[in-house]
């Protein structure tokens, strides 16, 4: 039986990397005595998979992974027994089976919440303007490092829409829809460092994965 | 701000950011306002490192068992961190609570390795605590020392408050207790640790004189005041099944050096390898019941979840019922999938049968270590294993399909010649040879010949003995480079600049407290890793402190001389060191007392232990 646990992963948690959080899982349900399947061979490994990587420092609800287990489990079940098992700042949000469902290797796109912060009291007309002039340019260029290299990077087509949803004293609130996966993966930090050309004074305080699912041909499926 | 906000802003900038933030399963969160002792257990090392050291997490435990204390963790920061700290102004803090040091009560360090020693200096420096111990006042913490590098406490003398001799399960809880009604009187540190000194196992540097020879050796340590022992024997623990030992272990989240439930099954060992600091001061064996061990192990697992766990000790095979052991572990696991990992095993027909049954889970390589490359020289360290001992396993081990070999060898050992060197190759080829007659060629054959260089230490066998100098120990490893190529065969070895130096740290005396100053100075730290070891700025330190390293280092010693670590009994007396030593010099093995008669090393003096339990003194 495979099932998919839409899973949060919480600020105690947030600067753990993903084979972190999948070795914490994996050593939750042994605690809670829950049978998974583990591979065949001399090393023989839990049978899970994993969603898109968050990278460290970004607290997420939508982390997603799909677990096989030796026998069919009432999912009400394994959503307790885990939850009274897994360390703080990691729980389980919504379980289900993953038959029927999207692969999880098919999930492209992301929502996040970022606060950030410009050290003195924002205008929000400003704010709005620097975001329009940042997404109306044909190319936003920011430099990403990947394997030790720095190399510049267009993240224009990967960017479907950023809203400021809140504005208090020098802080605001920033929803962006992103490209994430195997298709093309653009995070906040780097969206913060285009826009810090318009803005320089602006530094993330806090970044958060609202959501996580699949764009064919302009529908929306989620995961779960 | 506090600490916690920081942290938030700079760890995304830092590698491991892990390495700083706790919350691990099973850590202790306590209200520090609402316990009366705050001990921060430091190690001087990276996370991963100290994270994997079991003292560390036994004395944790135990201390949190305790309502009234609350123990925390800090850890030597990687130097990205340190650089932010010190710009930031951020001070060495907890884990738990992110509390900087200079909060705490006690700030104890675990001594592993003597190369962590600046990385002591460095951590107290992060701390803002004053270096030196006279400098401290009542608003300082009292700053504690434990671990194997205790047994000689004197290069830390002028540094640490209070060194903690011996296994500290007891002493450092009647530390606590003494502390409290301490706590009651308005009197100061010096009035605390004066009565501490009087704790068996305690000892406090600052209440002991150091008289010196004119040739630089010591004359004389002596008490500097009424009620301080002579000597400080160290604390054993009698009864290891009644002994405390944790079973909701913290689980860290990245990835640690040994990431593993750790099950200890015995202490001490009876072997007498005369290189082997551990063997002499772990004294007597005790051993834990199968019964015992059992219980443990099914709780670790049940509050850790681990996929592993460990038999930890210092010779595994020695455990009188290991096989039983194993059996009943094996069969406990096998369910849930839970491997058993046997380290320190001496392999042999009956380990290897052992070894085979615990591979139906997890498959990983053999290690052998027989140390020197001759039967003579085996025979004077006392090593007893013989070449056909080693060969004989090693085909059985590949027959049995194993094709990964690493053999652990010293080199410098007390009268080496190159022609010993020479037998260490020859082992090796001889390793190879073995595995084309069971399998008939040599493909997927992998065979790795590790060489670390002796290091005399004290209150061994060799403690007189000389370290061979720097360009002879380049010398031996060129040699050896030469003769082991080979398309089966890769040799490593140990930087020979970091052998002397824990030469000259192991059997140091009060003068390298300034030395340490100087380097620290200088930015000495994580001298263990190759990366960050600088030999110049250490012999700058030496040189800028006036001490000569090689005094330390490369001088063997007469039998009549007083050692610095004299003022700590381990209980193994000097004159058993002595007579080992001139049976070494003879090429004469000692064999284990364990399967002989007593040789009479002392330790039974400490009542206590399985063999001199069953045994009369001769």
């Amino acid at each position: 039986m495979i099932v998919r646990m839409k899973i949060k992963k919480g600020e105690e948690v947030k600067f753990i990397s993903q084979l972190d959080l999948m070795r914490a899982v994996e050593r939750a349900m042994r605690r809670a005595e829950l049978p998974v399947k583990f591979t065949e061979g001399f090393n023989p490994r839990p049978r899970i998979s994993f969603a898109p990587a968050l990278p460290v420092g970004i607290t997420s609800d939508a982390e997603y992974m799909d677990v096989e287990f030796e026998s069919v489990l009432p999912l009400d079940r394994i959503l307790a027994r885990l939850n009274s098992h897994l360390p703080p700042g990691i729980s389980v949000l919504k379980i289900d089976t993953a038959e029927g469902k999207i692969p999880l290797s098919s999930v492209n796109r992301a929502v996040y919440t970022v606060v950030v912060d410009t050290g003195s009291d924002i205008e929000p007309e400003l704010l709005d303007k620097a975001v329009t002039e940042m997404l109306s340019r044909p190319e936003i260029t920011v430099p990403k490092t990947s394997k030790g290299k720095v190399k510049n990077v267009n993240i224009a087509p990967l960017i479907h829409g950023i809203k400021i949803t809140g504005v208090e004293g020098s802080r605001a609130e920033i929803r962006m829809e992103l490209s994430a996966g195997q298709e093309g993966n653009v995070t906040p930090p780097l969206v913060i460092k285009a826009l810090q050309e318009h803005i320089p004074s602006i530094t993330v305080r806090r970044m958060n994965r609202d959501e996580l699912f699949m764009v064919r041909e302009g529908k929306r499926t989620d995961p779960i | 701000m506090e600490i916690k906000q920081i942290l938030d802003e700079v760890l995304p900038q830092v590698s491991k950011p892990t390495r700083y933030t706790g919350n691990e399963l099973n850590s202790v969160q306590k209200d520090k306002s609402k316990v009366k002792v705050r001990i921060a257990l430091a190690f001087p090392d990276v996370y991963e490192v100290g994270m994997s050291h079991l003292g560390l997490r036994i004395l944790y435990h135990l201390l949190n068992e305790r309502e009234d204390v609350y123990a925390e963790r800090v850890f030597a920061p990687w130097v990205d961190f340190e650089e932010i700290m010190r710009e930031r102004g951020i001070p060495l803090f907890s884990l738990e609570s992110k509390s900087p040091l200079s909060e705490f009560d006690f700030v104890g360090f675990s001594l592993q390795y003597e190369m962590s020693y600046s990385n002591v200096t460095n951590m107290l420096d992060l701390a803002g605590i004053p270096l030196f111990s006279k400098d401290r006042t009542d608003r300082d913490p009292i700053v504690i020392a434990g671990g194997p590098c205790a047994y000689n406490p004197e290069p830390l003398a002028e540094i640490i408050d209070l060194f903690v001799i011996g296994e500290a399960e007891e002493v450092i809880l009647e530390l606590v207790n003494l502390y409290l009604d301490h706590k009651k009187s308005s009197k100061g540190r010096i009035e605390f640790l004066e009565r501490a000194a009087r704790i068996p196992g305690v000892y406090v540097p600052a209440f002991y004189r150091v008289n010196y020879n004119e040739d630089g050796t010591v004359k004389e340590i002596l008490p500097v005041k009424p009620g301080i022992p002579e000597r400080v024997q160290k604390r054993i623990i009698r009864d290891l099944d009644r002994v405390y030992y944790p079973t909701k272990l913290i689980v860290p989240y990245m990835d640690i050096v040994h990431d593993r439930a750790v099950l200890e099954i015995f202490r001490g060992c009876t072997r007498g390898c005369r290189f082997c600091q551990a063997g002499m001061i772990y004294r007597p064996v005790r051993e834990k019941s199968v019964d015992k061990l059992t219980n443990i192990a099914r709780e670790m697992i049940k509050s850790t979840g681990y996929e592993e766990i460990s038999l930890a000790s210092l010779s595994t095979s020695d455990y009188s019922a290991l096989k039983q052991l194993v059996e009943i572990l094996t069969d406990e696991f096998r369910q849930c999938m839970v491997g058993l990992s046997l380290p320190s095993l001496r392999i042999d027909s009956f380990t290897l049968d052992l070894a085979r049954k615990i591979q139906e889970i997890k498959k990983s390589g053999l290690t052998f270590a027989p140390e020197a490359g001759t039967q003579r020289l085996r025979d004077v360290i006392n090593k007893g294993v013989t070449e056909e001992d080693l060969l004989n396993s090693v085909k059985g081990a590949f027959e049995a399909g194993w094709n990964t070999v690493k053999l652990y060898f010293m080199i410098g050992l007390p009268s080496e010649t190159y022609e010993d060197l020479e037998g260490i190759a020859r082992l090796a080829y001889r390793v190879v040879d073995a595995y084309r007659e069971v399998r008939g060629n040599t493909k997927g054959l992998k065979v790795t010949v590790s060489t670390s260089t002796f290091v005399p230490k004290p209150f061994t066998p060799f403690q007189w003995e000389a370290q061979i100098p720097l360009d002879e120990i380049k010398e031996r490893q060129r040699f050896l480079k030469k003769k082991l190529k080979g398309p089966n065969i890769s040799y490593n070895w140990h930087d020979g600049k970091l052998s002397f130096l824990e030469a000259v740290f192991s059997r140091g005396d009060r003068k390298l407290n300034s030395v340490l100053k100087k380097a620290r100075e200088r930015g000495c730290r994580f001298d263990g890793w190759s990366d960050m070891f600088s030999f110049d700025k250490w012999m700058e330190a030496f040189r800028e402190a006036g001490v000569n390293p090689e005094f330390y280092a490369n001088r063997s010693r007469p039998e009549d001389e007083v050692f610095p670590w004299e003022v700590i009994d381990p209980g193994v007396e000097k004159s058993f060191l002595i007579t080992e030593l001139k049976k070494a010099r003879e090429a004469k093995p000692t064999p284990d007392c364990r399967f002989n008669r007593c040789h009479g090393c002392g330790i039974m003096k400490l009542k206590g232990g399985i063999i001199c339990d069953s045994k009369n003194e001769d």
